[in-house]
């Protein structure tokens, strides 16, 4: 994005010279203000401090007029952990994507600085483990085996966004965004549900994330 | 680079915000779910909850385990059901102030599904009920109200006994 810039001009007239500004900044943001790549530095962190998952994530990103901003990402995410104090493990890892659009409300738009609102649609689908120390029933006497691996499912949601994000140097950008997300269906399996889903996080019909994020101009 | 550092912290801010996730875990305080009996007759008013005043022990067949000892003027039970078991056999024993026993029978059909909310939810067994039967000594008729017997605590058959039993 070109920067707010002034340009001296200096004329010539009848024997003296006379200074004046002019703006050279554009008026109208570009039609096509071109492409960022952006990271998710929480996924990093989350694997790193051994969270119970983690979700690594990248993003292609447009830019129309300064204001639209139809997004695509692509993440990975996985789940390894086994319950302290029951025992009880969970494990999958799996690609989700989602596509939506961003909408940047921050009039000045020369700066770099951008405040957006803007939706997603999210999919992942995804095998996973689940298992549990064998019960033993107190009646009959038995003891019943609770190890389910391989299992299917899949999950569709949708997401609302809000974010910040601001230009640090040239093509360089930090942002954050928080996300509300709302399952819009899933199926899953009959011996268990799936704790963690990629993408959309713990299991629910509703959830809260967010991104903090790296972004390249290019 | 100096530009927009006053925005740095609170995007500080917001990262550990992202990061500090809420953990709650809304645990079922005991794992082990329970078939509900409601004792019922009918009347000429209709249908409606009765006491039974006959002692009532209730056992389950093949297994040397008492599930419900001695109950006096009980209008219900709460049993426990096999994790594993496709029938379950339900001996219920009647004795009179006469010390007349009687039994009656049921057997209760049903798919066990296992459920598993999280790693640190222990994990259980639930049941749906297919189908029932039972004699017909003081027992009339059995009718299943809820198939499903899970952590929702609602009752799951309904035992019409015999007026003149």
């Amino acid at each position: 994005m070109p920067a707010l810039a002034f340009a001296q001009q200096a004329e010539e007239k009848e024997g003296q010279t006379v200074t004046v500004s002019v703006d050279t900044s554009p008026k109208e943001a570009p039609v096509f203000g071109g492409v960022a790549v952006t990271g998710d530095l929480v996924g990093v962190i989350m694997k790193l401090a051994n969270s119970d998952y983690s979700q690594m994530e990248v993003a292609a990103r447009l830019n129309f007029k300064e204001k639209y901003f139809p997004v695509f990402e692509l993440g990975y995410g996985a789940s390894d952990c086994e319950g302290a104090e029951t025992g009880n493990t969970y494990y999958t890892q799996a690609p989700y994507f989602r596509i939506g659009m961003d909408y940047n409300f921050f009039k000045k738009w020369q700066t770099g600085n951008r405040m957006y609102l803007g939706v997603r649609y999210g999919f992942t689908s995804f095998k996973y483990d689940i298992s549990a120390p064998g019960f033993a029933d107190p009646v009959w006497g038995n003891e019943v085996p609770f190890v389910f691996n391989g299992l299917s499912a899949n999950s569709h949601w949708g997401e609302i966004v809000f974010g910040l994000e601001t230009r640090i140097w040239k093509i360089f950008h930090l942002g954050w965004n928080v996300r509300y997300k709302i399952r819009m269906s899933h199926s899953e399996a009959s011996q268990g549900r799936p704790w963690y889903v990629p993408g959309f996080g713990k299991y629910g019909t509703s959830g809260l994330g967010g991104t903090f994020n790296v972004i390249f101009d290019i | 680079m100096t530009k927009n550092k006053g925005i740095l912290p609170w995007m500080a801010a917001a990262l550990c915000g992202i990061l500090a996730a809420c953990e709650t875990n809304d645990c079922p305080l005991n794992n082990v779910v329970y078939s509900t009996y409601g004792f019922y007759a009918v009347t000429e008013e209709g249908e409606s909850q009765v006491r039974i005043l006959d002692t009532l022990t209730v056992t389950a067949a093949g297994t040397d385990s008492v599930l419900v000892n001695r109950l006096v003027n009980g209008d219900g039970v709460e049993l426990p059901v096999s994790y594993s078991a496709p029938t379950d056999t339900l001996v219920f024993q009647f004795t009179d102030t006469l010390r007349r026993k009687r039994e009656d029978t049921i057997w209760i059909s049903k798919e066990n599904v296992p459920h598993y909310e999280s790693p640190e939810c222990p994990a259980s067994m639930f049941h749906r009920v297919t189908s029932v039967r039972h004699t017909l000594r003081l027992i009339d008729s059995v009718t299943i109200v809820n198939p499903n017997i899970d952590y929702n605590v609602s009752e799951n058959f309904k035992i019409y006994f015999r007026h003149n039993g």
